[in-house]
């Protein structure tokens, strides 16, 4: 997007005052969003986005900007003003780039920019359709697609020059069942780092739909779910969320490396139950949160987290890493070019157990089975998190009973770890979007279905009986 | 953007209207770590929402290039494939705007040494207040936009605003529990900033927390600090937009000039108070106005944009938001301060709980239901005073039920981050699981 020669003329400018590293970020991206609501194409957009983000930093500090004009003038003025920050002489200067080739692990065959929207419109409708004939309860469909194209450059002061093409696309399938003034909705939202193919294809649009529409009438006649500390089986894919909010923002050298998170300090001690091993792997071809190199440049890499209950990585960006002394592991994400980029994770899974759905519901004498969760949050200096059960039931003596709704399951990472108690061999990974300081980014979170021993579950229906 | 040469290319290729809402914002921004700037940040960036009427379809792209034939081409690419009933429709103008200066010419001839300087003494300050501190992070910054909206029909709108934040967060220790907290102003005023207010926010908000018990989950009377009600208030009110309601998501289908919500709440939109939120015109260039949508329990009116107002028959009311898709949106949501300060709030609960946030809405909300189950951070109320904070606990409830059981407001109003003015209410009866 720049050439060499721009490219080291604004690094240099940028290290002018004494400046241990500088960077600039390029991105071209483009995305388009199609809609389908009640069987019709309702909205259709495109965006197109393209700027530069510079960063200087120095021992512990780091400046940033970005600019949407490209020009040489601009990124000059830039890099100048950032350098302004720092008081000091040169230290460095940048000779020449070197073009660093990268391997690209998510091939796709049918790119979703050279498919006719007419094409991805009838596999919408397909979707659509499925959802709303399903019930006559079912009363407002819509089916979406977004993708996303991004050209990536980046060119640093070590001397290295790095550019990737990515692209990804998400299919949303939601619906929503009446009955009297009970509202509720079903919602499966497929995506992944390839092309058309994978839409029209490798998944099943009409069950994903059908899956969907089955919840939303299912939650129709649930009843409020009880409240109070249960045994809490957690199922497998999305319920890998409880893992990325209890465990894995914590363990973001974002906050790990300022002492502010509850697993700063922890490596080698034992911060979860010995049956848990957990994963983070950017490597994973065409998964919806991987990446060829990371956001400045590093490849990505799988990184085992806990092995055993015990702590033996973090997420690492090289920033954050001077503070750790230790080297940025693939983990340094940003959503655009407008966003500062520090550790993130990217499809991240607890591994599988020993254990079978089926052993783990008749070891279990009464408490909740969540097999979907909404979505949640955590506060990473307490550890204290959130989330809300998208599909749930009770289970007593060992069997599957009523579904309930309107469950939250709340909790303090570091101790839900340790009370995992059983862990399945089904493992599945789902995708979502993650926010924090830099940006919203795609992610996959996984994990076998597994039990947490207890847990404080919040709802409506009173005592768990 | 050669406006010029967008509208004429477009005409030419058959877009029979077109609109161009051009967001400039620029802003720095400092965080400081350990005495030191950790963080410095300056950015600025200029994109279009442009949307445009091709065959009575919208078309739209948002862009931050404008290179005309690639915008022309994607809007009707875009517009070719939509097939919704409604007709597409670009406004010409309100017969009038109110103007109203909130930019402050002060805010940006402001010397930002000064303060630079302040965030260093409130970092220390933080520091050095109470000896449970642990960690401290804080952040100032400084933003100014600017929005303008120009169409084929030859309007041509403007309004500018800034303002400045300054974050506080603060974790604090006491034996082995750890609890965070937070304080901030937003302002667009530099004599607002100030740093003791911040710091003991943040701190009190965090050893608040300490020592947490529990007690038994069941209902209990509860009062809601401003910030939970606001919350809950938005969730409310979105079921005044017509979209919600025409699109049969709506709890106010049908009620139009009755009773739906305690008699003791009146709560309008105020997009023309004097402060940063204020905005003259909404996204698709309608003037906007103050109103009540619920006047002492009574729901007075629906929220438009033009679309909704269209399939009504009635005018738009300026709450037209978004920028490729509009949707519908309020500004400065008010709720109509009571009589009660929070202390007699707490009094006339007598035993219950005061909630002083929620979180977790994103997934623990049925926004058309109403329905919640949320994290919240919240303290026993034992004769009429706060006696001890409450460990993690959720609430549950109906955000209906909630706005019908007001037994008293407060007179204190707090704008919040997100733009609404809000109190506290004491409310009857709200479900609490207690760990």
């Amino acid at each position: 997007m720049i050439s060499k020669s721009l490219a080291i003329e604004v690094l240099n400018a940028g290290l002018a005052t004494g400046a241990d590293f500088a960077e600039i970020y390029l991105e071209d991206t483009k995305t388009s969003n199609i809609s389908v609501e009640n069987g019709k194409v309702e909205t259709s957009a495109t965006t197109v986005s393209k700027g530069a983000g510079i960063r200087l930093l120095k021992d512990l500090r780091s400046v940033y900007g970005y600019t949407s004009d490209l020009s040489k003038k601009s990124l000059l003025k830039l890099a100048f003003d950032l350098s302004k920050s720092f008081q000091g002489d040169r230290i460095l200067t940048v000779e020449k780039l070197k073009t660093i080739k990268v391997k690209n692990l998510s091939n796709y065959e049918r790119s979703l920019f050279a498919t006719p929207k007419e094409d991805i419109i009838a596999v919408l409708k397909k979707g659509d359709k499925v959802m709303s004939e399903y019930d006559k309860r079912i009363l407002r469909t819509n089916s979406g697609l977004g993708m996303v194209m991004k050209d990536v450059e980046i060119f640093n002061s070590n001397g290295k020059h790095f550019k990737d093409h990515k692209e990804r696309g998400r299919a949303f399938l939601s619906c929503v069942a009446i009955e009297g003034d009970k509202v509720e909705s079903g919602y499966n939202a497929p995506g992944a780092r390839r092309g058309f193919e994978f839409f029209d294809t490798q998944i099943d649009i009409e069950a994903l739909a059908k899956d969907a529409a089955r919840a939303a009438i299912l939650m129709l006649t649930a009843k409020d779910c009880p409240s109070g500390k249960m045994p809490v089986i957690l199922g497998n894919g999305f319920g890998g969320v409880l893992f990325h909010e209890a465990c894995g923002h914590p363990l973001e050298a974002s906050a790990v490396s300022k002492k502010l998170s509850v697993f700063s300090d922890s490596l080698g001690k034992q911060i979860a139950s010995p049956i848990v091993s957990a994963v983070d792997d950017g490597t994973i071809p065409n998964a919806w949160g991987s990446n060829n190199i990371d956001d400045e440049g590093n490849p990505t890499q799988k990184n085992q987290l806990i092995k055993d209950g015990i702590c033996v990585g973090y997420l690492i960006d090289d920033f954050n890493g001077r503070r750790m002394g230790m080297k940025g592991n693939g983990a340094c994400r940003r959503q655009n070019y407008k966003y500062e980029p520090t550790s993130r994770m990217s499809n991240t899974y607890i591994e599988n157990g020993t254990s079978t759905v089926e052993e783990i519901i008749k070891a279990t004498k009464l408490g909740l089975y969540a097999v979907s969760l909404g979505g949640g949050q955590v506060s990473p200096a307490t550890g204290e998190f959130n989330f809300s059960c998208s599909e749930a039931y009770i289970v007593r003596d060992g069997k599957v009973c009523e579904a309930v709704r309107g469950a939250t399951l709340i909790g303090k990472g570091e101790e839900i770890l340790l009370k995992i108690d059983m862990i399945a061999n089904d493992l599945e990974r789902s995708q979502g979007m993650c926010g924090a300081a830099s940006g919203s980014i795609p992610v996959e979170v996984g994990q076998p279905t597994l039990r947490i021993s207890e847990m404080t579950v919040g709802g409506t229906g009173g005592e768990l009986k | 953007m050669n406006y010029n040469k967008l509208f004429s290319l477009a005409k030419e290729k058959g877009i029979s209207a077109l609109s161009v809402t051009k967001s400039y914002s620029a802003e720095k921004s400092i965080s400081l770590f350990h005495g030191e700037i950790s963080n410095y940040s300056i950015n600025s960036s200029t994109n279009y929402a442009i949307r445009g009427i091709y065959n009575n379809k919208f078309g739209a792209i948002g862009t931050e290039s404008d290179d005309v034939n690639f915008i022309v081409d994607e809007i009707i690419k875009n517009a070719k494939v939509i097939e919704k009933d409604e007709v597409a429709e670009i406004f010409k103008g309100s017969k009038s705007y109110k103007k109203r200066n909130y930019y402050s010419n002060e805010l940006e001839n402001w010397d930002l040494n000064e303060p630079i300087k302040k965030l260093f003494e409130l970092e220390k300050v933080l520091k050095q207040k109470d000896p449970r501190v642990i960690e401290v992070e804080v952040e100032f910054s400084l933003t100014s936009s600017e929005n303008e909206i120009r169409n084929s029909y030859g309007l041509k709108l403007k309004e500018k605003s800034n303002y400045y934040t300054c974050f506080a967060s603060v974790v604090v220790k006491d034996k082995e529990e750890i609890k965070d907290g937070f304080g901030y102003v937003i302002s667009n005023d530099p004599k607002e900033f100030d740093i003791n207010k911040i710091a003991d926010d943040a701190i009190i908000d965090a050893t608040s927390k300490l020592g947490g018990t529990t007690i038994n989950s069941k209902k209990y009377n509860a009062v809601l600090d401003y910030k939970a009600v606001a919350s809950l208030l938005n969730v409310f009110i979105g079921w005044a937009s017509a979209d919600s309601v025409q699109k049969n998501s709506s709890r106010f289908i049908g009620k139009l000039n009755t009773q739906v919500a305690s008699k003791k709440l009146t709560i309008s939109d105020m997009p023309l108070l004097k402060n940063i939120f204020a905005r003259g015109f909404d996204d698709e260039g309608v003037a906007t106005y103050n109103k009540k949508i619920i006047d002492k329990g009574v729901l007075k009116t629906f929220l438009h944009n033009l679309e909704t107002a269209k399939k009504d028959g009635v005018q738009p009311t300026g709450n037209g938001f978004g920028s490729l898709n509009i949707g519908i949106d309020t500004t400065n949501l008010s709720i109509k301060p009571g009589k009660y300060s929070l202390d007699e709030l707490l009094a006339k609960a007598g035993n219950g709980v005061y909630i002083k946030s929620v979180t977790g809405l994103h997934a623990g909300m049925n926004g058309r239901s109403g329905n919640f189950s949320l994290q919240a951070v919240g303290f026993v109320i034992e004769n009429g005073i706060v006696s001890s904070p409450l460990k993690m606990m959720t609430v549950a409830g109906n955000v209906y039920d909630v706005f019908n059981s007001v037994a008293a407001v407060g007179k204190t109003q707090t704008l919040t981050l997100g733009g609404t003015i809000s109190v506290p209410l004491l409310i009857k009866k709200l479900s609490v699981t207690s760990e």
